[in-house]
């Protein structure tokens, strides 16, 4: 077991981690270093053991998720059945909506094997625009992209 | 499912809980007055930092942002030092020396009142009103005479706070993010999204309202300031500035305010049409507070139901008085977004429950 507090004291490794796996993930995909700092100081880094709830359908969401390490199951329950919509690993969002939208969550998702999460709250964001609006709008544009993405995905399935 | 990385038991865990938070107490009970300036830093901290975030902006790094607001706010509190406050500490010396005049004159006042009325009244004399507001009045201007005096050398001349309060404040404003993040690892997973929610509620609406508050109270305290002078009382900016405070207490607080400002002002000049200038004048304050200045304040802070607020405050005043009355609708607040935000998790719970697919 790594001694965990002397293996890395300056937490090196944890920013660049954090770093490497937001300009990984689609949202802050080609934003310059600096940008991506400014990001990390606002992310949450929370940790899942296996088969742990991260958040229930229905539960109030209020913040995106993004994937640095594990595997995290998209689930939904529909006519009292329990089924399974997709499973995301490494760099994937998940939870989006709840960036722009104060909504209850859609679906629930679980965490398979040992998980870690990057936290992004939509009141972070809010407060992104008043601090720099230039990169909060170019987060927001990736958002609307994302979301135009599933939108088309969703049409194209109805037809 | 695993709750934890550590495998405690539930009551193992709220022992050590209880044990935390008993040793924790201690710890602030006897040293409470150490506590002080980092509270009082804290609390400064959350009003100034949206400034310093939006300055973060022009100056690209945060300790820039900081260093800029320091020297800028310095430069103020100097001019503010050098010119008002030997206005200030001269109109107060003038105040305590002349109360006792005050309090008699406001005596005989009350005693001409009391025979004049109990001669067309009888019932009054049987009630004995006159003498417990006798009485009662006499209890309030020696706490007055006591307090004043104390309470500006108490909080204007211990010059360790002055000195730690800005150093503690500047590094919880360069560290804020820091502070925070590290706060919010010990929340459970099963919480966090809902209780970090939870917090930046609170806090924005606290931080709107109390910044709102010190906005309103600067602009009701200077226009008090200048009815005042231009109709010609004496200590026209500690009158002013107690019309300012007092403005903070909903509904009841202009009245409170304007009551000293009347007292002096009539014993000055001995004649009601000087007090309908100031009547006058104070409800030109109040109209341009309840319509210009409320609207914007209250609209993104603590939008509360009047009876609700005369509830809080009633409450607040009969359990802490003065104070009572000032942190009443601030608590209120932040029990009516906790009460909405859990209600609202409720409600998606409970609808969407009865509703499947």
């Amino acid at each position: 077991m790594p001694n965990i507090f002397w293996d890395d004291i300056f937490k090196l490794s944890k920013k660049a981690s954090i770093l490497e796996v937001l300009s990984n993930s689609p949202i802050c995909k080609d934003l310059s270093r600096t940008n991506l700092i400014k990001i990390s100081k606002l992310v949450h880094l929370r940790q899942y053991s296996k088969n742990e709830i991260i958040f229930n359908e229905n539960e109030s969401g209020q913040c995106m998720y993004i994937i640095k390490s594990g595997i995290v199951e998209i689930s939904k329950i529909i006519t009292s059945k329990k089924i399974v919509l997709t499973k995301l690993d490494d760099g994937s969002i998940f939870g989006e909506i709840s960036l722009v939208e104060d909504t209850p969550r859609d679906a629930t998702a679980k965490s398979i094997g040992k998980t870690e999460v990057l936290t992004f709250f939509r009141s972070d964001l809010l407060k992104l625009i008043d601090k720099d609006p230039r990169l909060s709008s170019f987060i927001l544009f990736r958002l609307s992209m994302i979301l135009g993405k599933r939108l088309r995905y969703k049409n194209i399935k109805i037809k | 499912m695993h709750s934890s990385k550590t495998n405690m038991s539930f009551f193992q865990k709220t022992t050590l809980f209880v044990v935390c938070l008993s040793i924790l107490y201690y710890f602030i009970y006897t040293f409470s007055s150490i506590f002080l300036p980092f509270f009082t830093a804290f609390i400064l901290a959350y009003l100034i930092n949206p400034i310093i975030d939006r300055l973060e902006f022009v100056f690209k790094k945060r300790i820039f942002a900081i260093l800029f607001f320091y020297i800028f706010f310095g430069v103020l509190l100097f001019i503010l030092l050098k010119n008002v406050m030997p206005l200030i500490i001269s109109e107060l010396n003038d105040l305590t020396a002349n109360l006792p005049y005050y309090f008699t004159t406001i005596k005989t006042w009350v005693i001409s009142l009391k025979t004049s009325y109990e001669l067309e009244l009888p019932i009054l004399k049987q009630l004995d009103i006159f003498k417990t507001i006798q009485s009662k009045m006499e209890i309030i201007f020696l706490e007055i005479v006591n307090y004043l005096p104390q309470f500006f050398i108490s909080t204007f001349s211990t010059i360790s706070y002055l000195l730690l309060i800005p150093i503690v404040l500047f590094f919880f404003l360069l560290n804020d993010l820091k502070i925070k993040s590290s706060f919010y690892k010990v929340i459970p997973n099963k919480y966090f999204e809902v209780s970090i929610h939870l917090l930046y509620s609170i806090g924005k609406k606290l931080g709107n309202y109390l910044r709102g508050i010190l906005f309103e109270t600067l602009i009701i305290s200077t226009f008090s300031i200048f009815i005042l002078f231009f109709i010609g009382a004496d200590y026209s900016i500690i009158l002013g500035l107690v019309a300012g405070v007092m403005n903070i207490i909903p509904y009841v607080g202009p009245l409170l305010g304007a009551i000293p400002a009347i007292i002096v002002l009539y014993l000055k000049f001995k004649s009601l049409n000087i007090l309908l200038y100031l009547v006058i004048g104070f409800g030109i304050v109040q109209l341009i507070d309840n319509m210009i200045l409320k609207p914007i304040i209250y609209s993104q802070s603590v939008d509360m139901d009047p009876v609700f607020v005369m509830f809080t405050l009633l409450l607040g005043g009969s359990v802490g008085g003065i104070w009572g009355l000032i942190v009443a609708i601030p608590i209120g607040g932040i029990l009516k977004v906790i009460i909405s935000i859990i209600s609202k998790e409720i409600s998606f719970r409970l609808t969407n429950k009865e509703l499947p697919t």
